[in-house]
């Protein structure tokens, strides 16, 4: 059975809205998409491809994928170890909006809640997220995700959509490792360990 | 010139409300207070004993300042932290406190940003900022900041207040990251001089 992952990029209070470019979600009237782009570093490339390197199948949130499928059929090296996932592996797009997806080994999910045990069951190692923030929202909601991977970058917003918004459920994690990248990324990866527990001293 | 540190509790959704206890900061019907408990371990200890060694200036809003003056001149330990705490200046920041009922206190009531400003000139150690949300959004305004030390627990919260609230933004350089106990992260941002700030 699969693992259900997320992975995404981070500031450091929270937000994960449009990393890459000033495009990709400006809901909200967001004005600092691309927050991630001056700390790209080698690194934190080798973090990515080790973390690409588990995947059986993705399930993406629709605005992740639409930002997916717009650059990456045009990558079309075999040898690249991002594209070649994503472009031959199953992705399942969870969507209110839209059923149907052009992108190759594109199918819909409507309930996702419903459809994510079914999905770990399919597949071997991993189902990845990535991204995503409302679809996140609705996993994170229902408990559904077995390991984060965040990628915390060294700046702070003060807007954008976070990862753990208000409707997070309180809950325990284990913190798996944690190292740094040159450019001060720091990648951390908690699983969960149940619900919280309080005490004082 | 000293520096302004920001140390600090959060969960891993950013939250600092109430870290040591439930009663410690139930407002907005908070409801996880003392989620650090279970992590405690005698690294964050030795941790936050240096720290305050290395200090010899508290800066704190009226809340923290009232429920820091209410539990620590009581307690003795071998360690001399609560020795530390109870000589060491204490600046706390407040229009409604004429003057502190804790050793060693000093009361600013307006003019914060100039006052800490003024504070940082002086000859001296690290001037520490434990808890006092409100007022770590004042110092980030005025780039009155200069680290932050941020033990990162693995707990997400739900609810709380937040460090980072929203409106400010800033870039920060990561100078240091270290496991500290088998579950807790210290990350160790300096924050990064504005645009035609000297170094000096």
């Amino acid at each position: 059975m699969a693992e259900l992952t997320l992975t995404t990029f981070l500031t450091l209070d929270g937000v994960m809205q449009a990393p890459g470019g000033p495009t990709e979600d400006p809901g909200g009237g967001f004005p600092h998409g691309g927050w991630l782009v001056p700390h790209f570093d080698a690194d934190m490339g080798t973090a990515m491809i080790e973390i690409f390197s588990k995947v059986d199948a993705f399930l993406l949130g629709r605005t992740t994928y639409d930002i997916f499928s717009a650059y990456w059929p045009k990558v079309t090296d075999p040898g690249d170890p991002i594209a070649s996932k994503l472009n031959s592996l199953p992705k399942f797009v969870a969507s209110r909006t839209r059923t149907t997806f052009s992108w190759s080994g594109s199918s819909h999910i409507r309930d996702v809640v419903k459809e994510v045990p079914d999905l770990k069951q399919r597949f071997a190692r991993e189902v990845q997220v990535h991204g995503s923030c409302g679809l996140a929202q609705t996993l994170i909601e229902n408990d559904l995700i077995d390991e984060y991977r965040l990628l915390t970058f060294p700046v702070i917003l003060g807007t954008g959509k976070r990862l753990f918004g208000a409707g997070a459920v309180p809950a325990s994690l284990t913190l798996v490792r944690s190292h740094t990248t040159g450019s001060g990324v720091v990648v951390s990866v908690y699983r969960r360990a149940g619900s919280l527990k309080t005490g004082s001293y | 010139m000293r520096n302004v540190v920001v140390t600090m509790f959060v969960s891993l959704d950013g939250v600092m409300q109430a870290p040591g206890g439930p009663d410690e900061d139930t407002e907005g019907g908070f409801k996880h207070g003392g989620w650090t408990g279970p992590y405690w371990n005698d690294e964050i200890g030795k941790f936050k004993l240096d720290e305050v060694l290395a200090s010899d200036a508290l800066l704190l809003e009226r809340k923290t300042y009232q429920g820091f003056a209410k539990a620590w001149p009581s307690v003795k330990d071998e360690d001399g932290f609560a020795d530390k705490m109870n000589s060491m200046p204490k600046f706390v920041v407040s229009t409604t406190l004429e003057e502190g009922e804790w050793n060693n206190s000093r009361v600013i009531k307006d003019n914060i940003a100039e006052e800490v400003a003024k504070l940082k000139q002086q000859p001296g150690q690290d001037i520490l900022l434990y808890g006092s949300g409100i007022l770590v959004q004042t110092l980030i305004q005025h780039d009155l900041i200069n680290e932050y030390r941020l033990l990162v627990y693995p707990v997400v919260l739900g609810s709380g207040k937040r460090l980072f609230t929203d409106g400010n933004n800033a870039t920060l350089k990561l100078v240091e990251t270290k496991p500290i106990g088998s579950d807790v992260v210290l990350l160790t941002y300096q924050t990064t001089p504005k645009i035609g700030e000297s170094h000096g």
